[in-house]
């Protein structure tokens, strides 16, 4: 019984299908004598596999070199950009210490200071003061009109290299650079006694090695100072014994006075304690002290 | 030895290499990839003779290397053609070259049909109605369970007909 259907496809139409292809002879004889002159040079050669012209694992196995190695790179860039986007990302991604990425990476100061010159301004001087508030001060050289013009811009700039490293504890201060006249010691007429005379002939300036405190203080400062949640005012050190001083600006009876002690020593002795660090202070023993607003040790 | 493989092969060749080719090119729906195919597929089956065990037909065993070659071609060739569609908008109409395979006129509507639907739906239509293979070989060749050759045709030859 044949089956038929609405549209006229039935079993006939189908199996008469096969019929109705028709393959040109000449290409039908000449697709068999490349498949036995692939299959002779297959044999006289002894290769393992023969050229097959649909190669399928080959280029699969180009693929997936491609697509995992694609994948790294763009894995690797995610990591390497979070770690751009705030320095406290790239610490709990990568493990390095905070500290750490700031002895490896320039000063703050250096960093305004190159960014600012890349783009062209004329900046009298960069400062930073500790006392009595944290500020950033950036001083313009040039007219009125240029001070007004670039304020804005060199401000924007400056916050955002100061939130791109992630320090939030300082407020910025643009000003214009005033040039102070020279220094003029006035000496007060020595003629009046001929008892003393000075004569200056030679300045003697002892040049000393800078030591291991001095190498590594100014990284625990600006690393500490940057951050409003250490609460550090006052960073200090004495080369022998070795010892840091922390000042904080938190009353020893406040009640995360404590954690936030134990916090501040926990990050200098990883600092510390770190290869690069421990190469410079050849296993020289050392003390931390954090101190409270009122003078009392807190760690 | 390898005189006697090559006779039969070339002998399997004039008997089922238009079947193989027809097989192939309903499947792939552009001649010079069916050729290369087929191409392989015989090389294929010369050089894995030995494997082949009798217990089918050789035609069963032809077609179920074509089979495999075609799937993983058409498995490479999936997202490149995905692509193409995205960004060119514009259906594969590969025509046939006319001096080297033709299709008779009233049988053309159904070989565009065919090109219409689901690829499982196809190959199954084509083997059972087409190629005329009984289910266990279809079951064979697809490496299906004989059930699964019957009511996949079953829902497949509605589907033809509603194209």
């Amino acid at each position: 019984m044949k089956k038929y259907y609405e549209d006229g496809f039935d079993d006939q139409s189908l199996e008469k299908l096969e019929d109705d292809i028709m393959w040109n002879k000449t290409q039908q004889r000449e697709l068999k004598d490349r498949i036995f002159i692939d299959v002779e040079k297959f044999e006289s050669q002894e290769k393992k596999i023969p050229n097959m012209l649909v190669s399928i694992k080959q280029i699969s196995l180009v693929r997936k070199l491609t697509y995992s190695v694609l994948a790294f790179i763009i894995l690797f860039g995610l990591f390497v950009g979070s770690a751009f986007v705030s320095p406290a990302m790239a610490n709990v991604v990568s493990n390095i210490p905070y500290l750490g990425q700031i002895f490896q990476s320039k000063p703050i100061l250096g960093l305004i200071n190159d960014e600012l010159k890349e783009k062209g301004y004329n900046i009298g001087t960069i400062g930073m003061r500790y006392q009595p508030k944290k500020v950033i001060e950036v001083s313009i050289e040039g007219s009125d009109d240029y001070y007004k013009e670039i304020k804005d811009d060199v401000e924007k700039i400056v916050k955002g290299i100061l939130k791109s490293r992630g320090y939030d504890a300082y407020s910025l201060n643009v000003n214009k650079f005033v040039a102070k006249k020279d220094y003029v010691l006035k000496v007060a007429n020595t003629n009046v006694s001929k008892i003393y005379t000075t004569n200056v002939t030679r300045v003697t300036v002892n040049a000393t090695k800078a030591d291991k405190g001095t190498q590594i203080i100014s990284t625990i400062t600006e690393g500490l100072m940057s951050k409003k949640e250490y609460k550090v005012t006052e960073v200090g050190y004495t080369s022998k014994p070795l010892t840091f001083i922390i000042k904080t600006s938190i009353l020893s009876s406040d009640p995360t006075a404590e954690t936030l002690g134990t916090e501040i020593e926990s990050m200098i002795t990883e600092f510390v304690t770190s290869e690069e660090i421990s190469s410079i202070l050849e296993n020289e023993p050392y003390e931390i002290i954090v101190n409270s607003k009122d003078n009392k040790k807190i760690n | 030895m390898s005189d006697f493989r090559e006779e039969e092969i070339a002998d399997w060749y004039d008997q089922h290499s238009k079947s193989v080719l027809t097989f192939i090119l309903l499947m792939v729906k552009d001649y010079q990839q069916a050729e290369d195919l087929t191409h392989d597929t015989f090389v294929k089956a010369y050089l894995n003779y030995n494997s082949f065990k009798h217990n089918s037909s050789e035609k069963t065993w032809l077609f179920s290397i074509a089979h495999n070659l075609t799937v993983d071609f058409l498995r490479k060739r999936k997202p490149s053609i995905f692509l193409k569609e995205a960004f060119l908008s514009q259906k594969d109409n590969n025509l046939l070259p006319e001096e080297i395979i033709k299709i008779k006129e009233n049988s053309y509507e159904l070989y565009s049909a065919l090109g219409e639907i689901k690829d499982t739906y196809r190959k199954v239509i084509v083997l059972r109605k087409i190629k005329g293979f009984s289910i266990e070989d279809t079951a064979k060749i697809l490496s299906w369970s004989e059930s699964k050759v019957k009511s996949t045709l079953f829902r497949a030859i509605p589907i033809l007909k509603k194209n």
